[in-house]
Parts: structure tokens; sequence; C-alpha cells
């Protein structure tokens, strides 16, 4: 599967470029769900891929998914086209994962996600999926885990992304290299950049 | 692990495990908040409730048919994706370009999709599984590099941009595992004629289609004949002059139903170098001394070869040359110059004797000094050689020989010697094992 994943990182950043996105969001403006539903389509794992850097559970970052394009819908008239449609879209992700944290800090903590379930019934996760993602996961830290997952799903400069996150550019760079080579350590078993 | 190959495997680990659940998201759609919803008739004075309700029911009929609506297009095949290799995967596609439906066309199919269930996935991840897959599996190496995408839609031009899209993504992964790919892609329309074809032959409509192109745009290639070819044989023959030679006349070429990208894999056949080398060497010709040569691919009596002519002085040539081993097949030469004056009829006479079928008095005269100067060390004789004995028996000189043809009748053991001289048309069965004249004919 490794030789899939070169096109599939280009494809997202295709698939998400603003030129795509920015008529879809006008057209579900104007009411048209298939905009909406091709809207998913393009932008469903960037959502869910925050989503999970947030909330570390499969079945809440789905939710939260799911929560975000109703959302998008619902408030699609408040999106002004300043060519950052997929920030919006992802913004909208972003509060929902901290209102669902906020959530879960009422409750008890969650019991850590069981990798061997994780998308059981999907085919297409493989054995090196779960590895990357438990290595994402369980072996960095909450803005590390964010920064690095928002840079692979966007494709996004580091200037974007900390106006997301709303963190500092210099702690979003230094985040991103030390998640990059903890990645590496844990995928790797060692090898150093 | 560079950072980039990391990253993607991080992206591609969420776009696996990511829902990818439209249906769910439509279904709980509700007005969007900031709209006047268009009920807009202004209330008269008169408040009567009966119209009020009406329009509710009917804003409510609407609303149920739009639904219903929705879920049908979330449910409506669109698109029918196949893809060939050998195993043939035949997807259903919905208008959102959701997978419906995977199902395995043959036999190998069924170890490529191994469980998988691409049902409600997005159409590029599911072909990219496949790709994956038939990587995995060895379908797709340096020997038989093609895939075939069809694209069965109604609508062409939806079908077209499908094609495309998917073409890209294929070859994209085929680059990426360092494949030096090919791929050849087309859209059509649902047609019955076609399905039963495929059907008849237990091949995909994509396939199907394919061949009925090459035989459309052929005047020698049949449907049956085609049918047991693979992708990478089918593909050489879609570029090949075989495939175009009705193109003049024909309005459909196969140009502009098929698309091609990347060069078929040609690493299984001896190529077109060594086969025009073959035919040369046979004619006894120099590639100096030819004015023009042509070689491509052509598919003839069951076998891939390649059709080779060249000129010489005027005079033409045509060879086929076996695309697996590089054997001369067949050998024409068609002589431009002015007929020779008839022989006289008492070699006429001399001839027709072995026409009776008596070669075993006949032939030592004249066979056994060519088959011990000239045969192979295999025991068998070269087409080169069987022209030879051919010509002597019949006392023709080579370059008095016009329309020379040898042929290899491998079922019957022998090559079949064909050329006119004068007035006479000259036919010759040569035993391959030794040179002997099985047959030899004489016509006016």
């Amino acid at each position: 599967m490794l030789i899939l994943l070169e096109t599939m990182a280009e494809e997202s950043r295709r698939t998400t470029a603003s030129e795509v996105l920015e008529p879809l969001l006008v057209r579900t403006q104007a009411g048209e769900q298939e905009a909406l539903a091709e809207l998913y389509h393009h932008a469903r794992t960037a959502v869910y891929g925050l989503a999970l850097s947030y909330l570390k559970h499969s079945h809440d970052a789905e939710d939260v998914t799911q929560d975000t394009f109703v959302r998008v819908w619902e408030n699609a008239h408040q999106y002004q086209p300043r060519g950052t449609p997929l920030a919006w879209v992802l913004t909208i992700a972003r509060n929902l994962s901290l209102m669902k944290l906020r959530e879960r800090g009422k409750t008890e903590d969650l019991e850590p996600e069981s990798w061997e379930r994780l998308a059981a019934d999907s085919p297409l996760v493989t054995v090196e999926d779960r590895q990357v993602l438990r290595a994402a996961l369980e072996g960095l830290t909450d803005e590390e885990r964010q920064v690095v997952t928002l840079h692979a799903v966007t494709g996004w400069k580091h200037k974007e992304i900390a106006h997301l996150l709303e963190l500092p550019l210099s702690t979003v760079l230094s985040k991103y290299r030390r998640a990059l080579q903890k990645l590496r350590t844990l995928l790797e078993g060692g090898e150093t950049p | 692990m560079n950072d980039q190959q990391l990253e993607h495997k991080l992206y591609s680990a969420l776009e696996h495990t990511a829902p990818n659940d439209v249906a769910a998201v439509l279904a709980r759609l509700g007005p969007q908040n900031g709209k006047i919803i268009p009920i807009s008739t202004a209330p008269k004075r008169k408040k009567r409730i009966l119209p009020w309700l009406a329009a509710a029911c009917l804003v409510l009929a609407i609303g149920g048919g739009v639904t219903a609506m929705r879920y049908q297009q979330a449910n409506a095949v669109t698109s029918v994706v196949s893809l060939d290799v050998n195993p043939c995967i035949r997807l259903e596609v919905n208008r959102a370009e959701q997978v419906l439906s995977a199902t395995p066309v043959n036999e190998d199919a069924n170890q490529i999709l191994d469980g998988m269930n691409l049902t409600g996935t997005d159409l590029k991840v599911a072909v990219n599984a496949i790709i994956g897959s038939l990587l995995k599996h060895g379908y797709v190496d340096e020997l038989a590099n093609s895939v075939l995408v069809s694209v069965e839609d109604d609508d062409l031009t939806r079908g077209t941009a499908l094609e495309e899209k998917l073409t890209g993504e294929i070859s994209q992964v085929l680059e990426s595992a360092s494949i030096n790919g090919a791929i050849l892609s087309q859209t059509f329309a649902g047609d019955d004629a076609l399905q039963q074809k495929a059907e008849e032959y237990g091949i995909s409509q994509g396939k199907a289609a394919l061949i009925q192109t090459l035989v459309d745009s052929s005047s020698h290639l049949s449907f049956e004949s085609l049918a047991g070819l693979s992708i990478n044989e089918l593909n050489l023959l879609a570029n090949s002059e075989a495939a175009t030679d009705l193109t003049s006349q024909s309005s459909a070429t196969s140009e502009e139903t098929i698309r091609s990208t990347g060069t078929a894999s040609q690493s299984g056949y001896v190529g077109v170098d060594a086969a025009t080398q073959a035919a040369l060497t046979h004619a006894g010709v120099q590639q100096s001394q030819v004015s023009y040569l042509e070689a491509d691919y052509d598919y003839e009596n069951g076998r891939m070869i390649y059709e080779v002519e060249f000129g010489v002085n005027g005079v033409e040539y045509e060879y086929d040359v076996d695309a697996a081993t590089g054997d001369v097949l067949k050998a024409e030469r068609e002589g431009h110059m002015l007929q020779t004056p008839a022989q006289p009829q008492t070699q006429q006479a001399q001839i027709q004797q072995p026409q009776t079928q008596q070669p075993q008095t006949q032939q030592p005269q004249v066979q056994t000094p060519q088959s011990q100067t000239q045969g192979n060390s295999a025991g068998t004789i070269s087409s080169q050689q069987a022209r030879d004995i051919a010509l002597a028996n019949a006392g023709v000189a080579l370059s008095d020989a016009r329309e020379l043809e040898v042929e290899l009748e491998r079922d019957d053991g022998c090559y079949k010697v064909e050329f006119k001289s004068g007035r006479y048309e000259y036919e010759y069965e040569i035993s391959v094992t030794d040179g002997r004249i099985l047959n030899a004919e004489r016509d006016d």
C-alpha cells in the first residue's frame, strides 16, 4: 500500500484546493444538497483528521465529522467567499471538537482506543494504517498531533496552521519538526533525520 | 522515510478510517439558517386555516418528494466502471462517485477483491485499493503492464470526465510503484448487444467494447479471435496499424473511442527490431538496400505477430514473424517486373508428376543435397531453405519468381511455398523436418 500514499496526499491537496471547494460552498449557500455531498467527498478526510487529532477517539471523531457538515449546511450563509473555504469548514470542525472535549470533561475519561478494533469493519484500513494512527495518537502530544495532522491533510503553510489552531508560528514550527521526528522513531525504530 | 512519506502515511491512514457516509449527513439536513423560507405569498386579511393546511401539506409532500429523490439519487447507479487486467472488476457508482457494488467478473478477480468490502467507499479509494491489490498479486508488471478502464454511462460527458479522472489516478499509482504502466480507457453508453457478447465470451463489457472497436476498425480481426487475448495484447493491437486499416473509410476510428496512455509492455516478445532483422535475413536483403520499411503488431491465426513490410528495388516484401519466437511464419514477395516468357511445355509435363503425390520416388534427386548442405542442427529446415527447394524443383530462379509466399503450416508440419513465374502458378508443400517435397502443383 505504501506506493499509493504519495498519490493520495497529492490528491488531498488538490481536492481541498480553494478553487474546488469555493464553488461548492457557494452552491451549498444556495441550498443545493448535491454541492454539500460533493463538499463532503472532498473534505471528509481533513475534517475527520483534525477531529481525531483533538479527540483521540474514532467514534467521537466520526460524530464530529458528520456534525461539521450538518453545520456547514445550516450556516452556509455565514461563509464569506474569501478564498479560504477549507479553513472555514475546519474552524467549525475544531469548535465542535473542543465542545466535545468539554462535554467529555464533565464525565469520566474515555478508555484508550482499542487499535485492533479501529475501523475493523473497513477493508481499506491496513495494518500499517493502524500502526501510523496509533503512533500519532499515543506517541505525540496533543499539539504535536494537531499540527502534523493538519499539515498532512491540508498541505497548508505553517502560518495558516498557526492561525487555525490559534498557536504562535514558532510553536507550530517546533511542534511540527518534533512530531515528525517522533513518528519516524516510532515507525522505523530509531532512524534519525 | 522522509517527512513527506511520513505525512503521506498519516494522510492515507486518515483517508481510510474517515467516515464515508454522505447519506447520513444528507438525512440530517433541515432548513438552512438565515434563509427566508419561500412561502412568500403575503397572508391575506382573512386568515383561513384550510389554505395554510394545504400549503403545509404541499410543502411536506414536496419535501418528502425531494428527500425521496435525494435518496434515490444516492442509490441510483449512474456509471459502471470496470477495471480489466486479466482479473476484471465491475464497480457500480452513484452520482457522488461512491461505490454501490463491486463485483468480480472472473475467477482471478475473486482473489483481487479478497473479501474487501468496497460498498459505500469513494470510487477513487476503491480504485486505489484494487490497483494496489493487482500489483500485490503480480497482475501488473513489466511483462504485462496494461490496464483497461471502461466507463459505461449514458451521459457520455460525465462518463468521459470520470474516465479521465480514473486514468490520472491509476497512472499515478503505477508510477509510484515504478511500473511503466499503460492505460487504455474508454467511455460508452450501455448497449444490450454488447452486454450479450460480453456474457457469451465471459468477459467484461469494457473488454467487449474494446474488442468491438478493434474489430470495427480493422478489415481482418474478428471478435472471436480477440476474445482470448490479454489486455496487454489488445493494447498492442489498439496502437498498431492493424486497428486502423479501415479508419480512412470508417468514421468511428479507434483513436476517437479508445484513449491510450503509456506504452504497452513488449517484454514478452522478441521486439520489432529482431522481427525486422529476421525478415531481412530471410529475404537475403541488407537494411541499407531497403527503400521503405514498416513493422507493426498484428494478430493472425491465433498468435501475435509482427507484420514486416519493406521494398527493395521496386520489389515488395511482406513478412509475418511470430512475435513470441521470432520465427518467420509467412513470406511474400511481389515483384513489379515484366512477366518472363512462358516456360516450355515440356517442363510442365515434368512437374505434373509430383502433383500426383509420389514424393518418395521423386524427391531424393533434388532434395538430398539441399537438406544435407542447408539443414539446421535440429533437423528442421528454415523457410528460406524450403523456398529454395521449391524453386529448384520448379527450375525457377529466385529473381524470376513473383508473388513469392512461404508460409509455415505448423499443424501439417510443412512449409507452403507459392509463387508465380511466367504464366504459371506454383504451389509446394515442403516438409519442415527434412525438406522433402510433400506436394507440388503447377497451374496455368
